[in-house]
């Protein structure tokens, strides 16, 4: 069976937890005391990830760290219609794009959040305003797919861009970040809550 | 203006495992505070800026936690007798973790059953088992502490260990506006309590780093497991309370309307307003 390496407050463990509700697809949750423990820097951990990072997903004797190459991984495999992860070559370049954004640009809501929840020490004014910098682009795409008839980040349908992207985008509030300065945000984030099989996680309701 | 039961008292800061020789910087009351410990394990608490007329900062270490005061305490702490008695509850803090509101509303939403269904779906509530019973109420006039007894609920998932749901009863207990415990009754052992608290600490008025903990019967299941269970559901809790306005909590009755579940509430808002409590609330 899938073993994920989770974390219930981790939106990253959460997009993979979301993935595999949409796909249906059962797993072995395995809980790692990532807060107050900090067991994903232990050395039992580091066997499993040297980067010391969660989510960590095994299947079939494969072992991926990285939550977007953990969505490609799944959906290129277990989804038969492959609408989550699209094989047409353009949709394959641009739901790589907005993967590597998800896990890049997108990623400063979460240091805000780490400062403002668990007591990260980092710059969080600086985290915020490159966040918020992030929205602005993702919020300006979003708005022009809707003039253009794309609810989506990257194609006409839902796909693993859309995951990625999500869950530090609705996670924002708790970063101290105001959503509704970004409506087409705001819009797309109900699209996605709307989907079957839906499920929430702390801080992000159905 | 810090009120004189506020500052003459002691306040969570960290946990104890996390306090070494390593002095470490923290925030209480909107005084910035150093902690640490000393080569014999000795606390030691000084306040910033260093050279003020009174910098040092008491300390005592108890129930897992480090207590500081600003001011000059007139009592020890609350008693929690349950701890550390052996009888094979298991301790687990859930870790330090920031809230953008007032201790007072915190304790208020933890001591609060009337959310469990909608906030806490699946777990500590679910529609339509939505009735609260009418708890009882008692101030206890020798400890100044705010009970709430025979709170009875129906929870699908009342704790980590239980897959099955089951009518669960809670006591809670107020032991400052800073402080609170639940005893609820465990499927482990029927004739003793889990128990889980919140002690705030209070950086700001309306900015707060919660240390909640269990102290639960741990069954079959891991320690992971188990904080899990219990940070799942504070990060359910917390959005809800960072959305909460004013972030200072009213003390005036009419300021938001209570229902009969609300009878407890309303009851600690009375105790904060005839204990002189001004920090973290809002006076009529």
């Amino acid at each position: 069976m899938i073993r994920l390496y989770d974390y219930p407050l981790s939106g990253s463990c959460y997009k993979v937890r979301l993935l595999l509700s949409f796909l249906n697809i059962d797993y072995e949750s395995v809980p790692i005391d990532f807060f107050p423990g900090r067991e994903h820097r232990g050395d039992a951990f580091l066997e499993i990830n040297p980067l010391g990072q969660i989510p960590v997903l095994e299947d079939e004797g494969l072992r991926f760290r990285d939550a977007q190459a953990i969505l490609v991984y799944l959906a290129a495999k277990y989804d038969p219609h492959r609408s989550w992860y699209p094989t047409a070559p353009a949709a394959m370049g641009l739901v790589s794009m907005w993967l590597a954004f998800a896990g890049e640009e997108i990623m400063n809501a979460s240091a805000a959040r780490m400062h403002d929840m668990l007591g990260y020490e980092l710059d969080a004014v600086a985290a915020r305003a490159r966040a918020e910098r992030a929205f602005r682009i993702l919020d300006d795409h979003l708005a022009d797919g809707e003039c253009e008839g794309r609810g989506w980040v990257a194609v006409s349908e839902p796909t693993i861009a859309d995951i990625a992207c999500f869950p530090y985008v609705a996670l924002a509030p708790e970063a101290n970040i105001e959503l509704s300065h970004y409506p087409a945000i705001w819009r797309w984030i109900f699209r996605i809550k709307a989907l079957p099989r839906f499920v929430p996680m702390p801080g992000i309701f159905a | 203006m810090i009120d004189p039961l506020t500052l003459n008292d002691w306040h969570p800061v960290r946990m104890s495992e996390q306090v070494s020789t390593k002095p470490l910087k923290t925030r209480l009351l909107g005084t910035d505070i150093v902690i640490a410990r000393d080569a014999n394990g000795t606390l030691t608490g000084t306040v910033l800026p260093r050279g003020q007329a009174a910098d040092e900062c008491l300390l005592v270490e108890r129930y897992g936690f480090v207590w500081a005061t600003l001011g000059r305490p007139s009592k020890p702490l609350f008693e929690l007798p349950e701890f550390g008695d052996g009888r094979g509850r298991r301790f687990v803090p859930w870790g330090a973790i920031g809230v953008h509101t007032s201790a007072p509303r915190m304790v208020e939403n933890f001591v609060d059953q009337g959310h469990f269904a909608f906030v806490h779906t699946g777990i500590l509530g679910i529609e339509p088992h939505t009735e609260i019973a009418d708890c009882v109420v008692e101030h206890d006039r020798t400890t100044n502490e705010l009970w709430a007894k025979e709170c009875h609920v129906y929870q699908p998932k009342p704790a980590a260990t239980v897959n099955e749901p089951s009518v669960v009863t809670y006591r809670y207990r107020i032991v400052r506006p800073w402080a609170v415990l639940f005893y609820k009754s465990s499927v482990i052992h029927p004739d003793l309590d889990n128990i889980s608290g919140l002690y705030v600490q209070q950086v700001e008025e309306d900015l707060s780093i919660a240390h909640p903990f269990a102290y639960h019967f741990p069954g079959e299941k891991s320690r992971t497991q188990q904080l899990h269970y219990s940070q799942e559901i504070f990060g359910q809790d917390r959005p809800i309370l960072q959305s909460q306005v004013p972030k200072k909590l009213p003390l005036s009755i009419q300021a938001e309307k209570p229902t009969r579940a609300d009878r407890f509430s309303v009851a600690f808002r009375r105790w904060l307003l005839e204990g002189g409590v001004s920090y973290g609330v809002v006076r009529p």
